[in-house]
């Protein structure tokens, strides 16, 4: 029905012409409605929990009166080690993943190999997400503890005499369910990107006088860097804001922001909740910020982000 | 003896030398026993349609193929059969032109350059004037997306050649680009080929491209050579049949050979009419079957007294523009003539039409 309607305008110029302007009037009407979506749904939630983190409570009962006494509370309580104990974890776990996913990525995507294959990788990557966190994350503690499997194991062959015990409850416990949980965060968008890399251009490159590893650096990271991007985007917010692992893992040893968050929200404190948020989203603002020059000085895409 | 001494120095200025290649993707058999070379500033061209096998070829020499098996395959002297494609003293250009998207055009070219660890200031020098070659330093710093397909095929040239490689290997380089672009891209390619005096291999399906640019010419087909020479040679005595099609004879006839001498034929043809051709390379011996080509615009109408004629009743006449078909039946088969406009074939009936011997074509391989 519209198509028709379109045809037959186009048959006139001027009317043509209105058509044009019309499109371009429908754009602008999409960009506003989201424009406005995205206020409500995002930003004003947003403002409305960093208005929340300067009012303070009393009795389990919020006194809306701003102040800055939250805020003090947060940094002077020792919160503002954990705020940064969490950017170290999620910044290590955001590099490993990289390390480990980037060249299984790259496997994925462009090593020959049939498509069924390919197929069961992808799904052997993507089946874990339909599982809850909580069940996946609480086996590692029948395989990582005390009376565990590996130290089970450990004990039988002789190589402990008594158990490891910084398998579990421990920082390291709490990295590896990360990294576990994440790596199909890392992976998926950077398959994605390489593989719309055309392999003619591996060859150019290699039929220029390039080594493989300068292929790489040259060629594939650049190209793939959107692809990195948002993998490190999505894998160290996941890392930021993940409760699940440093709880079931950590065993209240390793206290990240979101155990925080979760005991204050139980303790009916919504200002310091709103608080360590409004913290934790600013660390991922700073980040971000960050990132992009970071990327720049590494000699990674000149013109990749430019379209 | 002068044979032997000419022989020399041919093995000794040989820029490509490849010996019995063979390929196979699982049980399909890309080329079986191919060998070719190329001297020092020549342009080969490979022809043949898709599925010929060229293509495999070009990836053979460029090392991005392995081949199944190789006798000898040596680029400027140098055994390269076991060396990788960055090894190679060779560059492709690339059919799709292959070129960085996350690149300006003067990073592009001075890739090859920044890879072999030559100074930035050093390559972007020897970069500009590969650009300044190909006419296109002014748009130096732009990015690829900005360029036409005629310019990015520039690009791609100009960056295959910076690195002054013993072999140029072109993978039907102009077939993205419109007719007349095509054309002038033809001259250019020749020009720029000998100024640098570097041995070009140039694959195409295009037998004008193949005419028009080469030194030699590579016919292939089912990964196997058909026939190889100077343009001229396949262009006028094409030694098969797909030969003789592939270089756009309309007319192939088959007939007996009843004598012949040095260099031309007699023949029967069905119906008992002789007619007289030249003899394309071949085995030829008197009452071999052999096929007869002739190209369309070189039959005409003929008199009653004219030697090499047959009788003929027209069949049909299409109008083409520039030129009139015209079909016409005769006892050896059907034939097609091409009539440019103010000729008598055009209107005229015709009775009898003939050729000229030396626009006959007779060759050995019919059923090929």
């Amino acid at each position: 029905m519209t198509t028709q309607t379109n045809l037959a305008e186009a048959g006139a110029g001027d009317s043509f012409l209105k058509g044009i302007s019309r499109t371009l009037s429908r754009t602008d009407i999409a960009f506003v409605v989201i424009l406005v979506a995205w206020i409500f749904i995002v930003v004003l939630p947003l403002v409305i929990l960093f208005a929340f983190s300067f009012f303070t409570t009393e009795y389990y009962e919020t006194v809306y009166k701003p102040t800055l006494d939250t805020w003090i509370g947060l940094f002077s309580s020792g919160r503002f080690e954990v705020a940064f104990r969490t950017l170290r974890l999620a910044l290590t776990v955001t590099l490993i993943e990289f390390a480990l996913g980037y060249p299984f990525a790259l496997w994925l995507a462009k090593a020959r190999m049939r498509s069924a294959t390919r197929a069961i990788y992808l799904a052997m990557l993507t089946i874990p997400f339909f599982l809850d966190t909580s069940s996946r994350t609480i086996i590692w503690r029948a395989i990582l503890g005390q009376a565990g499997l590996i130290n089970t194991i450990l004990m039988h062959t002789g190589l402990v005499a008594h158990p490891v015990e910084w398998l579990l409850y421990s920082e390291f416990s709490v990295h590896f369910g990360l990294i576990v949980a994440l790596y199909p965060t890392m992976v998926l968008p950077a398959y994605l990107a390489i593989s719309l890399i055309d392999d003619t251009l591996l060859e150019a490159s290699k039929d220029l006088g390039a080594t493989p590893r300068q292929t790489l650096t040259r060629v594939v990271l650049p190209l793939s860097l959107p692809g990195v991007l948002a993998g490190i985007v999505f894998t160290m917010g996941s890392a930021l804001a993940a409760w699940v692992e440093p709880g079931m893992l950590g065993g209240g040893f390793v206290n990240l922001l979101s155990n925080s968050i979760e005991s204050a929200y139980t303790a009916l404190r919504y200002p310091v909740v709103a608080a360590l948020s409004a913290f934790v989203i600013l660390l991922l603002l700073v980040l971000l910020a960050l990132m992009y020059p970071l990327m720049r000085m590494l000699g990674f895409s000149s013109l990749t982000l430019k379209s | 003896m002068r044979k032997d001494v000419e022989m020399n120095r041919q093995i000794q200025e040989a820029m490509l030398e490849v010996q019995d290649v063979v390929h196979r993707y699982g049980n399909v058999t890309a080329l079986s026993h191919v060998s070719i070379s190329a001297e020092r500033g020549e342009f080969l061209t490979i022809l043949g349609s898709s599925g010929s096998g060229k293509t495999t070829m070009l990836r053979v020499i460029s090392g991005l193929e392995t081949p199944t098996s190789v006798g000898k395959l040596r680029i400027d002297g140098q055994d390269v059969a076991g060396l990788p494609a960055a090894k190679r003293n060779c560059t492709t250009v690339f059919q799709n032109y292959a070129l960085f998207p996350h690149m300006s055009v003067i990073e592009n070219v001075a890739y090859g350059l920044r890879i072999r660890h030559m100074n930035p200031s050093d390559a972007l020098r020897e970069a500009r004037r590969a650009l300044a070659m190909v006419q296109l330093e002014a748009k130096a710093e732009r990015g690829i997306r900005q360029l036409s397909g005629g310019e990015r095929q520039r690009v791609a040239l100009a960056r295959a050649v910076v690195t002054k490689p013993a072999v140029l290997l072109l993978d039907e380089p102009l077939g993205a680009l419109d007719e007349r672009l095509r054309q002038d891209m033809q001259v250019e390619l020749k020009d720029l080929q000998r100024s640098l005096g570097m041995t070009f291999v140039y694959i195409t399906h295009s037998q004008e491209e193949a005419l028009t640019m080469s030194d030699r010419v590579i016919l292939m087909r089912h990964g196997s050579i058909v026939q190889s020479g100077r343009p001229l040679t396949l262009f006028d005595r094409p030694v098969s049949r797909f030969a003789a099609d592939f270089m756009g004879y309309e007319n192939i006839l088959e007939g007996r050979l009843i004598a012949r001498d040095q260099e031309s034929g007699l023949i029967e043809l069905p119906g008992g009419v002789q007619v007289r051709g030249m003899l394309a390379e071949g085995a030829f011996a008197p009452g071999d079957g052999i096929g007869l080509a002739i190209r369309a615009e070189r039959i005409g109408p003929a008199d009653a007294d004219y030697p090499n004629s047959v009788p003929a009743t027209v069949r049909s006449r299409i109008y083409r523009g520039k030129y009139t078909d015209v079909v016409v039946d005769t006892a050896a088969g059907a034939l097609r003539l091409r009539s440019w406009h103010g000729s008598h074939a055009e209107a005229e009936d015709i009775a009898r039409v003939g050729w000229k011997p030396a626009d006959a074509v007779i060759f050995s391989r019919i059923s090929e």
